[in-house]
């Protein structure tokens, strides 16, 4: 189709004189793009730094120069910490996003491993009820879960959380593990299979191992949606204070300080700061991922 | 050879055992809540699970009853919500890629960095900031107006004609780095040698957009417009946090519609019926929409 298009194209060739102008026009269109990008990259990144800078500052001080930097009062942190518990929610928060995120890479290595590496009797059906499964959101989930939870006498315990971070199947990480490691080359299992390593050991010692860069991109995006979570705990944990995770504590928090801007901002920080250190350091895999998830979506 | 075939027995007995986290989950977390779901929405299950009794199809028919209509009118707020939110941000996303992809390399490289970080915050990290920054006349966004001669802005969040367009606002603040990263692979996929070609042949960039990117950049379209849908019908956390789970201002979509069901007047047998139902709306528009946009993409491929 592009070269029909630029037969068309080429054969209504414009004039030299038509071309200048066009040029001109394109410049200025140019710098138009370029001043619509820098406003938006603005208002992209400005509300955060705000609210960084924010977060170093008093009530008082807000309001008198709220676009001014500094970093006068640092006991802003102290003060969401300990007053604010957010250590405890910290603490929460840590506790089920890492059992969540090994569960889940674990979970997503085994599935992958045992259809795509071993090829279990009946792996194509597993194939199909995982892809299914991906289908049934947390819409209609929900609600059966909830009461599962509280026949368990779970609700408004840390467990409510854990439980189903650990168990909940790893739809996606599933297959897009299965993708990558039937990749893995079948030499590489007939020579550990040669060199006497049982089902186990070359899951251990060779799949494993191959699969972690599928694996870190997997972790991050449990990490980022467990981390992220609002709905489950709001409807588990009602009242009890030390179960409570970030996004929880953090809304509690709110409604409690309304007006005390610069601890507020500080327990933002605090929440989302591991966010960013991970990004930093891990920023090409959030990307990709944004690619493998795209393909798979 | 032998040894292959043991291995593989072997290999089914470990490997099913292997599986076991997995099934247990899948059979707890995914077909109970199903089949459970499904057999209550026949039922009048309130709360606790005592008195519980078939009544047959009356929960569908007190949701198509006058007395339903506000699930109705909730749908409609999460459709309009939906689609004004998703238009702005696929053409946003598209026109913020070319730019990227036309950027200095090292420009490219940060800046695609950066235009990333709000899609990973947190739903309430993003309200709590949102909230802060629409605070009225303290906030960011009224000193702002208060510098150019604005003294009277209208109340954010709280104004029922405004409150859902600043929802709008926050949601495409935040999604819009991730439209533009698909779109931005996309457009890297293309060979750089058609573009240049047509520009050598007198294509402004206009024309190059409209008959070149566009076409070949469609997949990203689907994927784009997908998500956003899908993303957009079940939003819920947005919604709770902007009115503190009341649904107030104009901002009472289905998914809080649903909660409220549930958890506030406790009748859950209602609840699980309308989330069957909006899964049912969601996978139709999903479906109506991926056959279109295939259809589409069909006469650009002839």
């Amino acid at each position: 189709m592009p070269d029909t298009n630029l037969a068309t194209i080429s054969a209504e060739r414009p004039k030299k004189i038509k071309r200048m102008t066009s040029k001109t026009q394109r410049m200025i269109g140019t710098i138009i793009l370029w001043i619509i990008m820098l406003l938006l990259t603005i208002m992209v990144i400005y509300p955060l730094l705000f609210v960084l800078s924010t977060s170093f500052k008093e009530y008082a001080e807000f309001l008198d120069k709220p676009f001014s930097l500094s970093l006068k009062h640092p006991e802003n942190y102290v003060k969401a910490w300990v007053d604010g518990h957010f250590s405890v929610y910290f603490f929460n928060s840590v506790l089920v996003t890492g059992t969540t995120v090994i569960a889940k890479v674990f979970m997503s290595a085994l599935v992958a491993y045992c259809i795509a590496v071993l090829k279990i009797r009946g792996y194509k059906a597993v194939i199909v009820v995982i892809m299914s499964t991906m289908f049934f959101t947390g819409e209609i989930t929900g609600i059966p879960t909830f009461l599962l939870v509280r026949e368990l006498h779970l609700l408004d315990s840390i467990w409510a959380l854990i439980l189903p971070g650990l168990l909940s199947p790893a739809g996606l990480g599933a297959l897009l593990g299965m993708g990558y490691a039937k990749k893995i080359p079948r030499e590489l299992h007939e020579a550990a299979l040669l060199d006497g390593a049982g089902v186990l050991g070359i899951f251990w010692y060779l799949d494993l191992r191959l699969m972690i860069p599928m694996l870190t991109f997997i972790a991050i995006q449990t990490f980022t949606s467990s981390w992220s979570d609002f709905f489950w705990p709001l409807i588990t944990i009602t009242t009890n204070e030390s179960a409570k995770t970030l996004p929880l504590g953090l809304i509690n928090f709110q409604s409690q300080n309304n007006s005390n801007y610069g601890v507020l901002c500080a327990g933002l920080c605090i929440m989302t700061v591991p966010i960013i250190l991970l990004y930093c350091f891990l920023s090409k895999y959030f990307i990709e991922g944004v690619a493998a998830g795209a393909v798979k979506g | 050879m032998i040894n292959v075939k043991s291995f593989q027995k072997r290999a089914n007995i470990i490997g099913w055992l292997l599986m076991i986290p997995t099934i247990l989950g899948i059979l707890l977390f995914i077909i109970y809540p199903v089949v459970f779901s499904f057999i209550m929405s026949f039922t009048n299950w309130k709360f606790v699970f005592v008195n519980v009794d078939f009544i047959g199809g009356e929960n569908y028919k007190w949701l198509f009853s006058d007395a339903g209509s506000q699930f109705w009118t909730s749908v409609w707020t999460s459709i309009k919500f939906t689609f004004i939110s998703t238009a702005i941000q696929t053409f946003l996303g598209f026109l913020l890629a070319y730019v990227l992809y036309n950027m200095h390399p090292k420009a490219q490289a940060v800046y695609k960095v950066l235009i990333y970080i709000p899609v990973l915050l947190p739903a309430a990290v993003v309200s709590v900031m949102w909230v802060f920054i629409f605070e009225p006349n303290v906030g960011l966004v009224d000193v702002l107006l208060s510098y150019i001669g604005i003294d009277n802005p209208p109340l954010w969040l709280v104004d029922d004609d405004i409150a859902l367009g600043t929802v709008i606002f926050v949601n495409t603040w935040q999604y819009l780095g991730f439209t533009t990263i698909v779109y931005f692979i996309a457009m890297n996929a293309i060979s750089r040698d058609v573009l240049e070609g047509a520009t050598i042949d007198g294509a402004g960039r206009g024309m190059l957009l409209w008959r070149f990117v566009l076409p070949l950049t469609w997949s990203s379209t689907s994927i784009n417009l997908l998500l956003s849908i899908m993303g957009g019908l079940k939003s819920f956390d947005l919604f709770y946090l902007f009115t503190n789970g009341t649904g107030d201002h104009g901002l009472y979509v289905v998914g809080l519609f649903i909660w409220r069901t549930a958890y506030k007047f406790k009748t859950f047998c209602r609840a699980v019926t309308m989330s069957i139902v909006l899964s049912l709306i969601i996978a139709a528009i999903s479906l109506t929409i991926n056959y279109v946009l295939g259809k589409t993409e069909d006469k650009i491929d002839a």
